[in-house]
């Protein structure tokens, strides 16, 4: 018996094109990024895309297997079905399907610090009239049982929360009580300072088994200069709390953040190096946001985009490094685009969701009352704008979603239907962030070539893509297992920054 | 430095390429986009000193044959993006008026 020749079995199969994005590789212009609608993509030769697209490739050739595969064309038309890329773009879209899992609650504005970039509108320690009252508190319970989601975390934050712990108590007390016969899934989580954390605090904490997300911007000087109090040892609070709470409630306990100001993009190493002297293994390197007081002290404290990616970049090398030096250390930004990049599975950062998250993702319950779709809301809110308020704690999540505020979102909520994002090759492992750009630019649409958010995204994608190309093994390795290690169809990494 | 003047055979660029492409530039540009008989003129200039202008001729019309290669994607598989689209988010739509709608 003698087999067919090869052209027997490949022939002249036609094939269609599915839909592709591309984008040339900043690292290589010869090369492009090319992705598939729900986010499977490959590298190739530009010059071989555009054979694809003009079919003058061999039948036989392999890129089309690896295309095929990757649900960037169909061949076999008459016989190929399009279900294994629809269930994909679905399971991308996941946390479409649950409604909002964050639910943000601000129990007080109080706080001991005076941060030069504060997002949130802080007050004395003493204005007890910015806490939450026990009647918005038990309101903000019956809505958050009105939400669909199975999953819920709910986050308290500030302000500095702990200032106003007997209302942070109830909350969780009566969050378990009420979840009783509605057998959700909940996660508490308290975004705070940790300063003046008690003992007797910490046992409250872990009966409700919460997670602590706290701030360290890395050494003493550095912290204290970030974060001033009038007794300049906020650094040692911080970490006397983050003690205190890892002897009680386990060494995972509490996660830190960095928000890096212009004095920070000095010294990466000693950011880096403070996280692993504290027995951190995940960090966490965030910009400046646009909002209140940060705002007002941008020429002091701020910086351009490109910036903070050249600091990144230095530290990424730097986290690299201590990791094969065997000390398992993770960005977490970086983590969740590499889960972008390396799984299909989709998560519920607010950032890299499309539809935006906020309103659909997340919803904040502020002190008073008022209901936000998202922090960033709620600090434009504290600056005077309340364009994105969706009205208040004793109307119904219905009421909230067909707010005016709600409709402008989504008009500005979808990347993909975005000028500048429709076409982008990493839409689909990205986001809208209709809120962030009108903070920004003064309109929820934005203009691409100019956004600081879009920069900074494409720039993360860019560097991260380079460096698991160009990497070693051992390189590809550690970015890999972030990307493994990120949290999947969950809100878990959603928690904001404690005031 | 002046502006720029490029110049683009409508009968091989649409409106749509040459505007899309444009755009792309509008952040380190003026920009402007005029439809002269057969020819699509655009005009770049510089909004500050400090704007990259190397190859800028080249990049620009390199930008312009990936747009238009966009161009033709989007013509060949818009129509099954849509659909599948619509078949994936199905679900998303409520069915009756029980409870919250996200």
């Amino acid at each position: 018996m003698k087999f067919r020749g090869r052209e027997a079995f490949t022939g002249s199969r036609p094939y269609r094109l599915l839909p592709l994005r591309f984008r040339r590789l900043p690292w290589d212009p010869s090369r492009a990024f090319v992705s598939s609608m729900s986010g499977d993509w490959l590298l190739m030769e530009h010059a071989t895309l555009e054979r694809v697209i003009d079919r003058v490739l061999a039948a036989d050739d392999p890129v089309l297997t690896d295309m095929e595969a990757r649900h960037l064309i169909a061949r076999d038309i008459d016989r190929s079905t399009l279900a294994p890329l629809l269930s994909q773009y679905k399971a991308r879209k996941a946390y479409l399907s649950q409604g909002p899992a964050l639910h943000i609650i601000v129990v007080s504005l109080r706080c001991h610090h005076t941060c030069s970039y504060c997002q949130v509108s802080r007050k004395p320690t003493g204005a007890s009239s910015f806490d939450m009252s026990e009647e918005v508190a038990n309101t903000v319970v019956e809505r958050l049982f009105e939400w669909p989601s199975h999953t819920l975390t709910v986050e308290l934050q500030g302000g500095e929360p702990l200032l106003h712990f007997e209302r942070v108590h109830g909350l969780l007390s009566r969050i378990i009580e009420r979840n009783q016969r509605e057998h959700r899934e909940i996660r508490f989580v308290i975004a705070s300072t940790l300063h003046d954390l008690t003992d007797e605090q910490v046992q409250v904490l872990k009966t409700y088994n919460v997670q602590l997300s706290t701030s360290l911007d890395g050494p003493e000087a550095l912290h204290n200069a970030n974060r001033p109090r009038p007794e300049r040892d906020s650094h040692a609070r911080t970490l006397a709390g983050i003690e205190r709470a890892r002897a009680t409630l386990g060494p995972g306990s509490v996660s830190a953040l960095t928000t890096i100001t212009r004095r920070s993009l000095e010294d990466p190493l000693a950011i880096i190096h403070e996280y692993r002297r504290r027995d951190f293994h995940s960090i966490s390197l965030r910009p400046l946001s646009p909002y209140g007081f940060a705002r007002k002290t941008v020429a002091r404290t701020g910086y351009s985009i490109d910036e903070f990616l050249a600091f990144y970049r230095k530290a990424l090398e730097i986290i690299l490094s201590v990791n094969h030096d065997g000390y398992e250390l993770e960005e977490g930004y970086a983590s969740l685009l590499l889960s972008q990049l390396h799984t299909p599975f989709s998560h519920g950062y607010v950032d890299l969701r499309s539809p935006t998250g906020a309103g659909l993702g997340a919803v904040v319950y502020d002190y008073d009352g008022q209901v936000y779709p998202s922090d960033e809301a709620r600090m434009l809110a504290a600056m005077g704008d309340t364009s994105f308020a969706l009205g208040r704690v004793e109307e119904s999540p219905r009421t909230w979603l067909s707010s005016p505020a709600m409709r402008r979102i989504l008009d500005a909520g979808v990347a993909e239907a975005l000028p500048g994002c429709s076409d982008c090759a990493y839409v689909p492992l990205c986001g809208a962030d209709p809120i962030d750009h009108y903070a920004r630019q003064g309109d929820p649409v934005g203009h691409r070539p100019t956004s600081d958010f879009c920069r900074k995204q494409m720039g993360m994608f860019d560097l991260l893509l380079e460096r698991w190309e160009l990497g070693s093994d051992a390189d590809r390795r550690v970015l890999e297992q972030w990307a493994l290690k990120a949290p999947r169809s969950t809100p878990s990494d959603d928690v904001s920054e404690a005031g | 430095m002046g502006t720029i003047e490029l110049r683009f055979d409508a009968a091989i660029f649409s409106a749509d390429v040459v505007v899309r492409t444009t755009y792309r530039y509008s952040g380190d540009f003026y920009t402007s986009v005029e439809h002269e008989a057969t020819t699509f003129v655009v005009r770049l200039a510089p909004r500050s000193s400090t704007v990259n202008l190397a190859l800028l001729e080249e990049r620009f019309r390199t930008d312009a044959l990936d747009e238009r290669m966009r161009e033709q994607i989007r013509e060949e598989t818009g129509e099954v993006h849509a659909a599948l689209v619509t078949a994936a988010l199905r679900e998303a739509v409520p069915a009756d008026d029980a409870g919250p709608t996200p």
